[in-house]
């Protein structure tokens, strides 16, 4: 089921009125049923394989417990866990299993904090189970630490009226941000990618650009309708995404994109491997295997790969310039933290990001390259050439400025709430002003939003 | 959480509301109906229009309705085929079972799929000059034909949503569409007047008294230029697009069928922007191509690709003809077809097209 239809809303609203009408201590029980209900529809195999996955790694975190300075032990639960991935991601014929990326990682994480000693193993089962296929979180994240929430699975809320507002505006935010913005320009940026020798280079930037925008509100999107879900039915869930896009560097942008992998990779990768307490080159290396590792857990094509690496390289660079970067802005007479430097670097890094996406997005290098290669073609610097390029991808007047007019909305917001996040934000401002936006994003949706909404882009990692 | 649950209600009641009055335009314009139904109906004359606007079935709705009505003289083709209408030909036994048709292969199946005694004793076969280019064959489904007796239930969220986005984009009022009349299905044909007539011809509706559907037809150079939807390039006839037609051609004989077939026609301007562009060049071989293989079966084609007595304004968009344009087929056929001599009146099809008034639009004095 897709947060964004009508079948999961029903479910949705089924699962909090039997949630909050049971007393407390059948609530885990209550969660626990729902998130098996939201799974099963994938398939008998796939629950199959989540259960077991579930189970083992609960026996798993006692053996892990009972010898911590076990490090064959602790590194065989690890391999033993990424059997399931492997599989699913690399042994041909295998069938899918949905979340598999994201509850791996939730159960390593689990099985390195109980030997790190940060939490005792799960004595309760059902509560385990739960933490591992929490269903707002089970399909695209986020990696929720078991540290973070199990002690809530065990010690659930009592319903907080204001918390549940806020949480209702997130999902509607996060609907937004999916129906309205990313699942209409993945019509026009899809054509581009699909064939660039027919499109002018011009098409092909804006569709590379547009790319960078869908990708952002397609996954943001889903991350905030999970937190929104979550926080409805009294979980606390750490954010995700901290408006990216507005980073002045790579090493930034990972601090704000998909957080709770980029720490997990950070805590569980990087970290082990030694982190920057090392000599340069070694940090530089620690860097690009982090970042390998990440290009192959988003997916086995040689453009994640890429991808991964491109941002290792990236970061690598951003430690070896730093100084004569700083040296030329000291050169030039500006101050580095200034709002004009702070602008030229948020740009120079979304260039950066949006190249690296052309990988991400492309079905293989081949296709990637022709996406690079079509971009000098026709180009020129003209106000018709601009809207030729749009034109090309199918843009109207009507298109133009609904799109135009939503994405200056959602940048617009999320750069006023850059420092405390979109809901806390929201939670600051008058309730008519609240009620006004919330009731101006879902006709937005309603009349705007892309009439067959797509899958989330996350859904196939 | 009573404080909650109040805030949530006073917030959702007006979106429910809304929600509720265009659930009710969608009812009301009969998009929830049973598809097969709408067929027989329509068949039976008992819709005037049928237009959905958000599932096509058009293939397994023309099998329907051609199985009940059982025409002697069948149309069948592409959606450059619906414009045949029942009044060019002087006969009741007609049914136009155009759009059941996407690639050359289905219209064999399509005949095959009829019942034995709905099958035509005379077809008018449209054979559009894509089914004889190579990268259009080369598509992935190219060689699929339809289940025929599928049906596509509605999608009451999916079409709820549809109906909004196009509302906002002025396609309908409200309004009108609550005061859709009984006999005529669908939001296209309550909004717009667009579906599928009784005889099985497609009806325009307001695209046809406006601009058209793709004004100054540049849709259609944008996919001349980016060899595309219909307009990839070729420079020679593919084979297989022949063997296509043999197949074709084989069943209606086994069924005993007289085949007439033509080229539709392109907008004039059209036309000449793909000569001029010169990666088309298939297109001019084409009848020389089939012609041959028509005459060892004993059957007639001809090539209408460029009508020179049709203007650009008499087309809806580069590729097909409005009413008038087909009428104009009709009176060339009148004069060329030897098998449907019986069934045109050249001079009143050519009054027709001649007719004073919108230059897409034929009054057929009803």
């Amino acid at each position: 089921m897709s947060f964004t239809t009508f079948s999961f809303g029903a479910f949705f609203a089924a699962v909090f009125c039997v949630y909050w009408a049971l007393p407390q201590r059948l609530r885990k029980w209550a969660a626990l049923a729902a998130s098996a209900a939201f799974y099963a529809p994938f398939g008998a195999r796939s629950l199959a394989v989540l259960a077991l996955c579930a189970a083992a790694s609960w026996g798993m975190g006692f053996a892990v417990a009972a010898r911590r300075d076990s490090r064959a032990r602790f590194a065989a639960c690890i391999a033993l866990s990424l059997v399931p991935l492997a599989l699913v991601k690399y042994a041909p014929g295998m069938f899918g299993v949905v979340g598999v990326s994201f509850f791996t990682f939730k159960i390593i994480a689990y099985l390195a904090q109980v030997r790190a000693g940060e939490i005792e193993p799960e004595r309760d089962f059902a509560a385990y189970a739960l933490y591992v296929s929490f269903f707002p979180e089970i399909t695209s994240g986020p990696i929720q630490r078991a540290s973070s929430l199990l002690p809530q699975i065990h010690a659930p809320r009592a319903f907080d009226a204001d918390k549940a507002l806020a949480c209702g505006q997130l999902i509607v935010w996060g609907m937004f941000k999916k129906l309205m913005i990313a699942d209409n320009l993945a019509g026009y940026v899809q054509k581009a990618y699909d064939q660039p020798d027919l499109y002018i280079g011009p098409s092909v930037l804006l569709a590379m650009v547009l790319y960078s925008v869908q990708l952002y509100c397609d996954f943001s999107g889903y991350s905030e309708m999970a937190v929104g879900m979550a926080g409805l039915l009294g979980f606390d869930v750490e954010d995700n995404f901290r408006m990216p896009y507005f980073a002045r560097s790579i090493r930034e942008f990972w601090a704000k994109w998909h957080i709770s992998l980029s720490t997990f990779l950070r805590d569980y990768v990087y970290f082990p491997l030694g982190g920057s307490r090392c000599g340069t080159w070694r940090t530089a290396f620690n860097l690009m295997a982090t970042f390998l590792v990440s290009g192959i857990w988003h997916g086995t094509g040689l453009t994640f790969l890429v991808w991964g690496l491109l941002h290792g390289v990236y970061q690598v660079a951003g430690r070896l310039t730093r100084t004569a970067r700083s040296r030329a802005w000291s050169a030039l007479h500006i101050r580095e933290d200034g709002a004009l430097a702070s602008c030229v670097k948020a740009l120079v890094t979304f260039a950066l990001v949006t190249f690296a996406w052309i990988f991400f997005g492309a079905p293989s290098l081949e296709r990637a390259f022709d996406v690079l290669r079509q971009i000098p073609s026709g180009f020129t610097l003209s106000v018709q050439t601009a809207k030729n390029a749009a034109a090309m991808l199918g843009f109207n007047a009507h298109t133009t400025l609904r799109m135009g007019l939503a994405m200056a909305l959602m940048f617009g917001v999320e750069f006023l709430a850059r420092r405390e996040g979109v809901a806390a934000w929201l939670a600051k401002r008058p309730a008519a002003f609240r009620y006004a936006l919330c009731w101006a994003l879902c006709l937005a949706v309603l009349f705007w939003g892309a009439a067959s909404g797509g899958s989330f882009i996350y859904f196939e990692f | 959480m009573k404080r909650f649950l109040k805030c949530a209600a006073l917030f959702l009641a007006p979106l429910a509301l809304l929600c509720g009055v265009f659930f009710a335009a969608v009812w009301r314009s009969g998009e929830l109906c049973d598809y097969e139904a709408g067929a027989h109906a329509s068949a039976a004359g008992e819709i005037s229009l049928f237009g959905l606007a958000y599932r096509d079935n058009t293939a397994s709705f023309k099998r329907a309705a051609a199985n009940d009505v059982k025409a002697d003289l069948l149309v069948l083709g592409t959606s450059r085929s619906m414009q045949l209408r029942g009044q060019f030909f002087d006969t009741d036994s007609f049914y136009n079972a155009g759009g059941g048709m996407a690639f050359l292969p289905q219209a064999a199946a399509f005949l095959e799929a009829l019942d034995e005694d709905a099958r035509p004793e005379r077809l008018i076969l449209v054979l559009d000059q894509y089914f004889f280019n190579e990268q259009w064959l080369a598509a992935d489904n190219a060689s699929s034909v339809p289940d025929y007796t599928q049906f596509a239930d509605p999608d009451p969220g999916y079409l709820l949503h549809a109906f909004f986005d196009a509302y906002s984009y002025g396609k309908y009022r409200i309004l009108d569409v609550l005061q859709t009349p009984a006999d005529v299905v669908g939001l296209s044909a309550s909004a717009r007047g667009a579906g599928f007539y009784p005889d099985g011809s497609y009806s325009y509706g307001t695209d046809a008294t406006g601009d058209g559907l793709d004004p100054g037809f540049a849709d259609s150079i944008n996919r001349i230029l980016t060899a595309s939807n219909r307009f990839e390039h070729g420079k020679v006839v593919a084979q297989q697009g022949v063997e296509d037609l043999r197949a074709v051609l084989d069943v209606c004989r086994e069924y005993g069928i007289e085949v007439t077939a033509f080229l539709p026609p392109y907008a004039p301007s059209v036309w000449q922007y793909m000569q001029d562009y010169g990666e088309h060049t298939y297109m001019t071989q084409i009848y020389d191509t089939i012609a041959p293989v028509f005459e060892e079966y004993g059957y007639e084609v001809f090539d209408y690709s460029y009508l020179p007595e049709t203007t650009d304004d008499q087309y809806l968009d580069g590729f097909h003809g409005s009413d008038r344009v087909y009428a104009a087929i009709c009176a060339r056929l009148a004069r060329d077809s030897q098998f449907l001599s019986d069934v045109l009146d050249e001079a009143r099809l050519t009054a027709l097209f001649e007719q004073d008034g919108p230059p897409k639009v034929i009054s057929f004095g009803e």
